[in-house]
């Protein structure tokens, strides 16, 4: 898609000393971003000392998607006067299909863009992430989750009967 | 334009430095709210003593219990009647005390399973003193509700589906008395039976004190009588909407109605029907009312079947009841 070339770039700095140039619209995607750019509009270089580069690229990627699809939707909508329903849909599908694919890595980087989407504010982001997240839990054992997140059981076996073992009610008669 | 590109070469930070058991306890819950209340006591908290933790000490989680099984594991729990208990191999009474533990004082809304009974609701209510809502689905006897109620005088919305069958006259007068801060009555008490006495059906719901919080009631299933109603309503002096589900014995006047509550709105819903967004669609105004049009009720031979299959119906003196006629 043709962008203006008066654009404006911003460069994001990952905690690794990579950068990354994106355009402001992209940034925006990021709450956290979008903010720093309203409180002083001529930053055009941003660190991100909580982000590594790949987990930051990666987060990029998903922005820029989803901006592409907004503008993509936006220029149909100018285009027609409004939008067909089933062109919507299937947009709508299609980026579906795409946060799926988006969605196929590992626990640990999944965890990093939890993290990631958490401290940028990238809402959608990290709403996906944690459905995600969710879903890997879902009709598990609590045996398999810690296998698949990696976790170390740490609970005794005391405190897994705890809770059984709680003052057990005392009937009480009705007056 | 942008230089971005996935970079599949790039270094990863070290697996051990990403803990899924440290993650911090707000994004835990995140995932947890995702997962609902079922999820969690049946799986989360028994993966590590972190996320137990977090959901243990998340105030709001526990705002609000939903034992309803609002959850595709077990949207449908059967039950099995002759045993009296949930088909499941879920221990539902034990997670149902571990969120009345957790949430403490903290759970305004409390939804319970069909699985509840009179001592687990008691060990429910004698938890959460502060409820402010309160659904009832399970087949609890009246004691037992009326008993809960007495503890609960923060009470202001009250839903009760189907009990046990009860001796008439009790609820309204119980209610009045026990929850004087109600606002919102739902009862569905289709399965209600008034007694018989020489002078014809006596009034099934009673008469409540006066209950001059209630804004909204809505009443399912002919478990009143028109005059009963009037009577209940003359106690109800600040009541905006009156809702009648599957009525068939009513027959509202608009000046009986407006010259007790003022402020009444009255809506007539068909039987079972009571989800929220069926309201707009057959919502009528304060009009005068024939109700007779409305007599999609329960067959009562239904009704009738399931009382005397209920294995506890015989700890009541069923000759008492009446078999209400159409």
């Amino acid at each position: 898609m043709a962008r203006s070339s008066t654009e404006n770039m911003i460069t994001l700095m990952s905690s690794d000393g990579e950068e990354f140039m994106v355009t402001e619209k992209v940034a925006r995607e990021c709450t956290t971003i979008r903010n720093m750019l309203e409180d002083d509009c001529v930053i055009t270089n941003i660190p991100l000392p909580n982000v590594t580069s790949d987990i930051l690229s990666m987060v990029i990627e998903y922005c820029m998607e989803h901006v592409a699809a907004a503008e993509k939707a936006a220029a149909e909508t100018a285009e027609k006067g409004s939008s067909s329903a089933p062109a919507a849909a299937k947009a709508n599908k299609d980026l579906e299909e795409w946060d799926k694919a988006f969605m196929n890595v590992d626990v640990y980087t999944l965890c990093d863009l939890i993290l990631a989407a958490n401290y940028l504010n990238v809402s959608g982001l990290l709403d996906l992430t944690i459905q995600t997240a969710a879903n890997l839990i879902k009709g598990k054992s609590p045996e398999q989750i810690r296998k698949t997140f990696h976790i170390q059981n740490d609970l005794s076996l005391e405190e897994e009967e705890k809770i059984r073992s709680q003052t057990p009610w005392a009937f009480e008669k009705s007056e | 334009m942008s230089n971005v590109k996935v970079d599949e070469a790039l270094p990863k930070t070290p697996a051990d430095e990403r803990d899924w058991a440290e993650l911090h306890p707000d994004i835990l819950m995140a995932i947890f709210d995702k997962l609902g209340m079922l999820q969690v006591l049946l799986r989360a908290i028994k993966v590590c003593r972190s996320w137990r933790m977090a959901a243990r000490d998340d105030l709001l989680f526990w705002r609000k219990i939903d034992m309803e099984m609002m959850d595709e594991d077990s949207r449908k729990i059967p039950f099995d009647w002759q045993k009296f208990k949930i088909i499941s191999n879920i221990d539902l009474e034990n997670m149902t005390k571990i969120a009345a533990n957790w949430g403490g004082n903290n759970v305004h809304h409390l939804s319970t399973g069909n699985f509840c009974h009179g001592d687990l609701l008691k060990y429910i209510i004698d938890r959460t003193r502060n409820l402010k809502s309160l659904k009832i689905t399970a087949r609890l006897r009246f004691d037992d509700v009326a008993m809960a109620l007495g503890r609960l005088k923060q009470l202001e919305e009250l839903e009760i589906i189907q009990l046990f069958p009860v001796r008439s006259g009790f609820m309204m007068e119980a209610l009045g008395s026990e929850c004087p801060q109600l606002k919102r009555l739902k009862l569905n008490i289709s399965g209600f039976f008034g007694t018989s006495t020489d002078e014809g059906i006596e009034p099934m719901l009673g008469i409540p004190k006066t209950m001059l919080q209630l804004k909204y009631l809505q009443l399912t299933g002919t478990c009143t009588t028109n005059e009963e109603l009037m009577k209940i309503l003359e106690r109800c002096p600040n009541l905006e909407m009156l809702e009648l589900c599957g009525s068939t014995e009513i027959t509202v006047k608009d000046n009986d109605l407006k010259a007790r509550c003022p402020k009444i709105h009255i809506r007539l819903l068909p039987d079972d029907d009571t989800d929220d967004e069926s309201y707009d669609t057959i919502s009528v105004g304060s009009h005068e009312l024939d109700t007779n049009d409305y007599s999609s009720c329960d067959t009562d031979d239904d009704v009738y079947d399931d009382f005397y299959d209920d294995p506890y119906v015989d700890i009541y003196d069923y000759t008492d009841f009446y078999l209400k006629k159409k």
